[in-house]
């Protein structure tokens, strides 16, 4: 996975967060919740990076 | 049957239905080894020994009354603990569901090996959740790897593949959402199948990310493989993305051979970020296959990229009330990726599943000029248990979330794969994936059957004591 911008800050997300989803996250939590958020934004970059075009559908229920 | 060496689902059941063994004397021998061997191991979470000898005690009495015995007459088998049985909770490798109330019934698949005479006999050990490619469980303890037993089973179907390897069992049932059939395939040397996406019915099992999620048979034989799957296809309407398409068995078709087929070797992404011993695997294989051809999935490392997003957002979104509610009961490796999953923005995920649909398009033009795909399972041999980090490339990154970068770009897109045991030496087995178009699991399965038959890919049972 490529480097997240280093403007995002995961520590700041999650804590603005946790509230809107009604999760009470214990201190300890923080670091390994942060270093997941920085894969999943890693990975987000990865796709926000590739074109697709407009007339592409999501899967969301998917057919092989 | 022998005492010495546990037989496979097919012997097994033509010994039943030719009346040689009686199908208690199978449940007996079975229950005997589990109980002898599954300490060390760890596979199971339950065994049902009274009602595993009653369903045996009335195939024997219809046998005895000239009833024509199913193609599995008398197979024992066990399942992942996140399909239904009925009388127990789901647990679905977790503390939290243990207080859910017991199922009613068992799980479709369930009902359809049993349908055809064989025989549940256990639940058995996974990742919590199934959010894991280890096979360790904080609540029921790890699962162990029968080759060598301070290892990972890998996972989630960890006690799946380890009830095959310890030769506890000749069939098991699996699921596999990112790889959890084919990595404990390969880390226990057995076979996997993880059918086309919405080919086998998932009702009754505990989900995990919908848009993903399928259930498959793993054995040490890729005509028991056959044989459990043949048994358990057909349209579920209790499973909305199962097909309506008619059943499309596949035993009869394994010793066609691989005559004609056009077999291509997975490059670039699937050629890199691995130990030298599982491209090696594919080597082995390919060479055997006569497969010289090279093929690239196109923009594998985006395809696994969205499903790990997909994973974790969908993952959360399906357990966001327990993590509200008891965060403090999960595992928690599992409880941070999830929360973590839960904050992932929408247009995150949306465009996940835009690009899964490219990527579904753009494949399925390869199999135009191919038929089957050969790629690595695992990016290594099965770890230590409790090693957190491996290194690939140079790189360290952490086992739990890395061992399924070969198998997730193609799950990601409903595929039908073999996994295939290798044994390169004195040590571990690796697995390769056998890849095919979807619907077309018997062109896997072929070539499975033709690499078994080769002596390339074998299950092996592990010395135990």
């Amino acid at each position: 996975m490529p480097e997240t911008d280093a403007s995002f800050e995961p520590e700041r997300y999650l804590a603005a967060t946790a509230p809107l989803l009604g999760l009470t996250l214990d201190a300890a939590w923080t670091a390994p919740i942060a270093a997941n958020l920085r894969v999943l934004a890693a990975a987000a970059t990865l796709l926000a990076d590739f074109e697709i075009p407009d007339a592409i559908d999501a899967a969301q229920r998917f057919e092989a | 049957m022998s005492a010495s060496r546990p037989a496979e689902a097919t012997a097994i059941a033509a010994a039943v239905a030719d009346r040689r063994c009686s199908a208690r004397s199978v449940i007996e021998q079975t229950l005997e080894g589990i109980a002898r061997l599954d300490r060390g191991v760890n596979a199971f979470t339950d065994v049902l020994a009274a009602r595993a000898l009653a369903r045996a005690d009335a195939l024997d009495a219809a046998s005895g009354q000239g009833r024509v015995a199913g193609p599995l007459a008398g197979v024992p088998f066990a399942v992942k603990n996140l399909i239904d049985i009925e009388g127990l909770p789901t647990r679905a490798g977790s503390k939290i569901n243990r207080a859910l109330p017991p199922a009613r019934r068992d799980g479709a698949l369930v009902r359809r090996l049993e349908a055809a005479g064989a025989i549940l006999i256990g639940g058995l050990n996974m990742g919590e959740y199934a959010y894991d490619f280890t096979g360790e469980n904080i609540h029921d303890g790890d699962a162990r790897n029968p080759h060598a037993l301070d290892h990972m089973t890998g996972g989630s179907s960890g006690g799946s593949g380890a009830a095959l390897a310890a030769g506890m069992v000749p069939l098991t049932l699996g699921s596999d959402t990112n790889g959890s059939i084919r990595v404990p395939a390969a880390f226990c040397g057995c076979f996997g199948l993880k059918p086309t996406y919405g080919r086998l019915s998932r009702a009754g099992s505990f989900p995990f990310v919908g848009s993903l999620d399928h259930l498959g048979p793993m054995a040490r034989s890729v005509a028991d493989l056959a044989l459990a799957y043949d048994a358990m296809q057909g349209p579920d309407p209790d499973d909305p993305v199962a097909t309506t398409r008619a059943p499309e068995p596949v035993l009869s078709t394994l010793e066609i051979g691989i005559d004609g087929l056009r077999i291509a070797v997975a490059g670039g992404y699937f050629a890199r970020s691995g130990d030298p011993e599982a491209f090696a695997a594919v080597g082995h294989v390919a060479q055997a296959l006569g497969a010289q051809r090279t093929v690239e999935l196109p923009e594998a490392h985006r395809a696994r990229a969205a499903a790990y997003l997909i994973t974790a957002a969908e993952g959360a979104t399906l357990h966001l009330d327990r993590l509200r509610t008891r965060p403090g009961d999960f595992d928690p490796a599992v409880r941070d990726r999830l929360i973590a999953g839960a904050m992932i923005p929408a247009p995150f995920v949306e465009r996940a599943q835009r690009f899964r649909r490219w990527y579904r398009d753009a494949v399925l033009d390869l199999f135009g000029g191919v038929d089957v795909i050969l790629a690595p399972a695992t990016p290594c041999r099965a770890p230590k248990r409790g090693q957190t980090h491996f290194v690939l490339d140079g790189v360290s990154l952490p086992v739990r979330a890395n061992v399924g970068v070969f198998t997730q770009p193609i799950s990601f897109i409903g595929l039908p794969v073999v996994a295939a045991p290798v044994w390169l030496d004195d040590g571990l087995p690796l697995g390769v994936q056998v890849i095919a178009a979807p619907w077309r699991e018997d062109l896997a399965l072929r070539v499975a059957r033709h690499l078994e038959r080769t002596g390339i890919c074998t299950a092996r049972i592990a010395e135990l004591t």
